[in-house]
């Protein structure tokens, strides 16, 4: 690296500041000696407002940067394109689809005729061919997700016995799309998939569903009028631009009803009592795309950044993500590692609120496990828990859409409705249908009383062929109506699994559908079973797009357990509004500090000033943990000259570790739209003295909560990891059990020793390959 | 090849790149389709970057798969550039398609007007500094990653998004002193925590 300006001779307009402002370059805390530079930098800004005004700005340009750089259209690859490379991933010996950069159309029209040459060869029958092409559309469809209307591929099928080469043709000008490409995915594809099915014995008729070809082939049958259905479209679409509460917020001024059900809905959302529902993705807008590379907090210095905050809605897709990869034999990807997401997968047990206080507040301290001469500290924050007695009668309706032969998943719905009948009371209502060609409803309403009959109909499920999407939602909202309750849960709950996918041009008219039968009170949830990670509504060619309800997936049974129990709370109320946290660390007894977490958007160091900021509420039961590594100024420095202290806010007594201040507002009483500014705001405050003490003598949870970060920690191989060691990770997880009623926590350390053998073994020379 | 007697290796291979392709296509043919501009190009160049993945060992690529990917996508957009000489498109092009798959022309209209002034912004950049600045905030790739992927030094790759970020701001300042912009200005940043 070349010799750079010392900080001490920066001024306004040196690149350096830039890369400080951002922490990269040589302010990456991976670059060897970054600690002297950035505390040599931080002197030399501490000293002068002009640097100090630049790196606010330059970090606002950053953000703003970045904000409108990730809401840019997100495309995948199709489907066939996908094929097509796993194709060539099981064999790449039998070398690369064809392909050609010249112009698409004349070669991509050889290569078909090639291709349908091979195909069509009179031993293999008429029949193939008209399978083959029927799958083809299938294919194509699945390419164009979201274009809707009718598809040229299907000409083909209708039309019977079109002449291949002329109809590859047509595809191309009717898509402008590379028929090249397209036909050497398809091609691979078609190869791929024939031979898997010939050798299965699978009679290639058998392909396509006859629901599917019969619908695709007259598209756009829905009653909707169009028109009606494009503007609805076009206003759903213009809020799921919105990523944020605060836009939603500006769009819910014009008071279009999208607007308006997307606030609903995110009261609704807003859920995330940990106890139950761990690892849910609760979500009604389209999720903005995730950073891909992510990077540690590191420290900061309690001298010139005293204040910090932690994020209120964790994600929850981190666990789930490494879980799977462990599972698969795999070591995560360390930019799957988000320390509060894994910290946040889990319950905790801390004290209700007492009083007229909504939250409460819980913080424990005691030596770093990994560097003890470090403390650990962990927040506690807990919203009090939602009143247990009067949950209104429940109307639920569960649609079943499992494809055939997925019968580990077909037992697992069954054990989890199972268990969700349990925890109905007598005057709760249960219906149960199939979505398939028959659309069987195998359990019309009935009272939860007769649990016989419930567990009976539940016994004689199965998965009747491919399940057709809007078909039998409708249905289902159908039953629903028939018991409708006025002011209670009337919920219909969508069991889809990986293979699920919408019908080809029904994706408006279930948007339609859905959002009709949300503002008539009907709420729907769909569950993905075995689906890892979030449901991600807007980017999955198998889901119809999200509109005011909620898409949770659950890749174990536990979760699919908690989700479906969930689906029988009433809508959470929030217990405190525009609720901020502020930490204020003291700098007599704290030289730095570090968030366990990863880098986002927002920022970890101070709370912004500005009022959009604070639109963050909790709902009833919630809870939110954080930790935080300090390095404490040693005993002798504990009265420090003010250097850079005219940054430092006051803090509470002089011997608080920190002062931690919870503020909110409560939530109004009536609608939403009522001006946060006319409640007062009120705060919660306590200052937390400094003990030192071994991890060892801390608490289950507080060994459990360091045994997660920990993990996370030798995931990544994080820099900050100290002397951590799997062993001791193992240790405080163990130690951190705890009752753990729901048996997450065993789970937990089972996946600890899954990483260490994977990682202990890749350091002595494991390799997947020969 | 019966893919029932593949081995475990070849399943784990494929696994392994069909995780790859679920996380990462989507990143790269946002940075694609800023190379050369059209959605099929882009879509074209990260198939065959994951063509490519499918002959990798995943433990070669351990820890840098992401700079990996990009560093394929981006060379084959600079081999087509030389076989095409339509390297790069013209600067529209990045600033199209913020709303996707808007139906309607209005409704992507209207989605965009919000983030249209720093994105066009971003057009009147220089190639190198917006490609620097896609790299780094729309990527999340780091300086050093970016020097590797464009062969640029750290310094330069720090003088450029230095530099880039610094005109960005001036111009906007200059669109914010007329009053018919400042108005879009406050609706881009919800900058909610959320």
């Amino acid at each position: 690296m070349k010799s750079t300006p010392s900080p001490a001779d920066w001024t306004p307009d040196s690149p350096e500041l830039t890369a400080f402002a951002l922490k990269d370059g040589t302010f990456d805390p991976s670059v060897p000696g970054w600690a002297e530079r950035r505390a040599a930098a931080e002197q030399a800004v501490a000293r002068s407002v002009s640097l100090r005004a630049e790196i606010g700005e330059i970090r606002r340009m950053a953000d703003d940067v970045e904000t409108d750089l990730t809401r840019e259209a997100i495309h995948r690859l199709s489907a066939a394109r996908r094929e097509a490379v796993l194709a060539y991933a099981r064999n790449p010996e039998r070398g690369l689809p064809r392909r050609s950069s010249a112009r698409p159309s004349q070669d991509g029209n050889s290569g078909w005729q090639r291709f349908w040459s091979v195909l069509t060869r009179p031993a293999m029958g008429y029949g193939l061919a008209a399978a083959t092409a029927l799958s083809i559309g299938l294919a194509l469809w699945s390419a164009w997700p979201s274009e809707p209307g009718p598809s040229p591929a299907v000409a083909i099928l209708s039309g019977g016995s079109n002449a291949p080469a002329e109809a590859s043709l047509s595809i191309s000008a009717d898509r402008s799309m590379p028929t090249q490409a397209t036909a050497t995915a398809a091609d691979a594809l078609l190869i791929a998939e024939l031979r898997e099915d010939i050798l299965r014995g699978k009679s290639p008729q058998a392909w396509g569903s006859p629901g599917r070809s019969t619908e695709s082939s007259t598209p756009s049958e829905s009653p909707e009028s169009p028109a009606s259905v494009a503007a609805l479209v076009a206003q759903v679409k213009r809020y799921k631009l919105a990523p944020s509460a605060d836009s939603a917020d500006v769009l819910s001024g014009s008071a279009s009803p999208a607007a308006e059900l997307a606030q609903k809905s995110q009261a609704r959302q807003a859920t995330s009592a940990p106890p139950a529902t761990p690892a849910i993705q609760a979500k009604t807008s389209a999720p903005r795309p995730r950073a891909q590379t992510t990077r540690e907090i590191p420290f900061q210095s309690a001298a010139t950044t005293p204040r910090s905050t932690f994020s209120l809605k964790p994600g929850n897709t981190s666990y789930p993500q490494i879980r799977k990869a462990l599972q698969e034999g795999q070591l995560p990807s360390p930019d799957a590692v988000r320390l509060e997401e894994l910290l946040n997968y889990f319950s905790y047990d801390y004290p209700a609120p007492s009083g007229s206080d909504p939250v409460s507040a819980q913080v424990e301290v005691a030596d770093s496990p990994w560097s003890p001469d470090h403390r650990l500290v962990k927040i506690g924050l807990q919203a009090r828990p939602a009143p247990t007695a009067g949950r209104p009668r429940a109307n639920m309706v569960v649609l079943v859409g499992l494809s055939p032969g997925s019968s580990a998943r077909l037992s697992w719905a069954q054990r989890s409705l199972q268990a969700l009948i349990e925890a109905l009371d007598g005057p709760d209502s249960l219906a149960l249908l199939i979505d398939g060609p028959q659309g069987r409803i195998i359990l019309p309403p009935t009272a939860a009383a007769d649990r016989a009959s419930l567990i009976r109909g539940v016994g004689t499920l199965r998965a009747e062929g491919a399940p057709r999407g809007l078909e039998g939602l409708r249905r289902a909202y159908a039953l629903a109506d028939q018991r409708h309750i006025p002011g209670g849960i009337n919920r219909v709950v969508w069991i889809v699994d990986r293979e699920f996918s919408a019908e080809a041009g029904t994706r408006e008219a279930l948007e339609l559908l859905i959002r009709e039968q949300t503002e008539w009170g009907v709420l729907l949830s769909v569950v993905g079973l075995g689906v890892e990670g979030p449901l991600e509504p807007s980017s999955s060619p198998w889901m119809p797009p999200p509109v005011g309800s909620t898409y949770a997936s659950a890749a174990t049974p536990a979760e699919a357990l908690a989700v479906l129990r969930r689906e029988l709370q009433p809508t959470p109320t929030t217990v405190a509004e525009n609720v901020t946290v502020d930490v204020r660390f003291n700098p007599a007894r704290v030289d730095q500090w570090r968030l366990l977490s990863q880098e986002s958007r927002e920022s970890a160091t101070a709370p912004k000033a500005s009022p959009t900021h604070s639109g963050v509420q909790i709902d009833a039961g919630q809870s939110i943990t954080a930790l935080y590594e300090i390095v404490p100024t040693r005993s002798n420095d504990s009265t420090r000259p003010g250097s850079g202290s005219e940054l430092a806010a006051p803090a509470g007594s002089s011997s608080d570790l920190l002062n931690l201040e919870v503020g909110y507002r409560s939530p109004a009483n009536g609608r939403v739209q009522d001006s946060a500014e006319s409640r007062p705001a009120r705060s919660l405050q306590m200052g937390v003295a400094d003990v030192s003490r071994s991890s060892d003598a801390a608490t289950a949870d507080y060994k459990f909560a360091a045994a997660v970060v920990g993990y996370g920690l030798m995931l990544r191989d994080s820099p900050f990891k100290g002397d951590l060691t799997w062993e001791k990770v193992q240790t405080l997880a163990e130690e951190g059990q705890g009752p753990d009623r729901e048996g997450y926590r065993a789970e937990f350390l089972q996946l600890v020793r899954k990483a260490r053998g994977l990682q202990e073994g890749a350091v002595q020379g494991y390799k997947p390959k020969e | 090849m019966n893919p029932t007697h593949t081995s475990n290796q070849t399943l784990e291979q494929v696994e392994w790149v069909r995780v790859s392709m679920e996380r990462h296509e989507a990143e790269l043919i946002r940075y694609a389709r800023s190379l050369v501009g059209d959605l099929p190009s882009a879509e074209d160049l990260v198939q065959e970057a994951f063509f490519k993945l499918c002959k990798q060992e995943p433990e070669s690529l351990r820890g840098r798969l992401v700079p990996w990917l990009f560093t394929v996508v981006r060379n084959q957009a600079m081999d087509r550039h030389r076989r095409e000489s339509r390297w790069p498109r013209a600067p529209e092009a990045e600033a199209a398609e913020v709303a996707g798959n808007s139906p309607t022309p209005s409704a992507s209209v209207q989605a965009r007007d919000d983030v249209r002034n720093l994105m066009s912004l971003l057009t009147t950049l220089p190639p190198n500094q917006r490609e620097v600045v896609r790299l780094k905030f729309q990527n999340q790739l780091s300086y050093r990653e970016i020097s590797q992927l464009t062969r640029l030094s750290e310094t330069n790759v720090g003088f450029l998004l230095h530099t880039a970020l610094k005109t960005l701001r001036q111009r906007f300042e200059r669109l914010d002193a007329g009053p018919s912009v400042s108005q879009t200005r406050s609706n881009i940043h919800p900058s909610s925590p959320q």
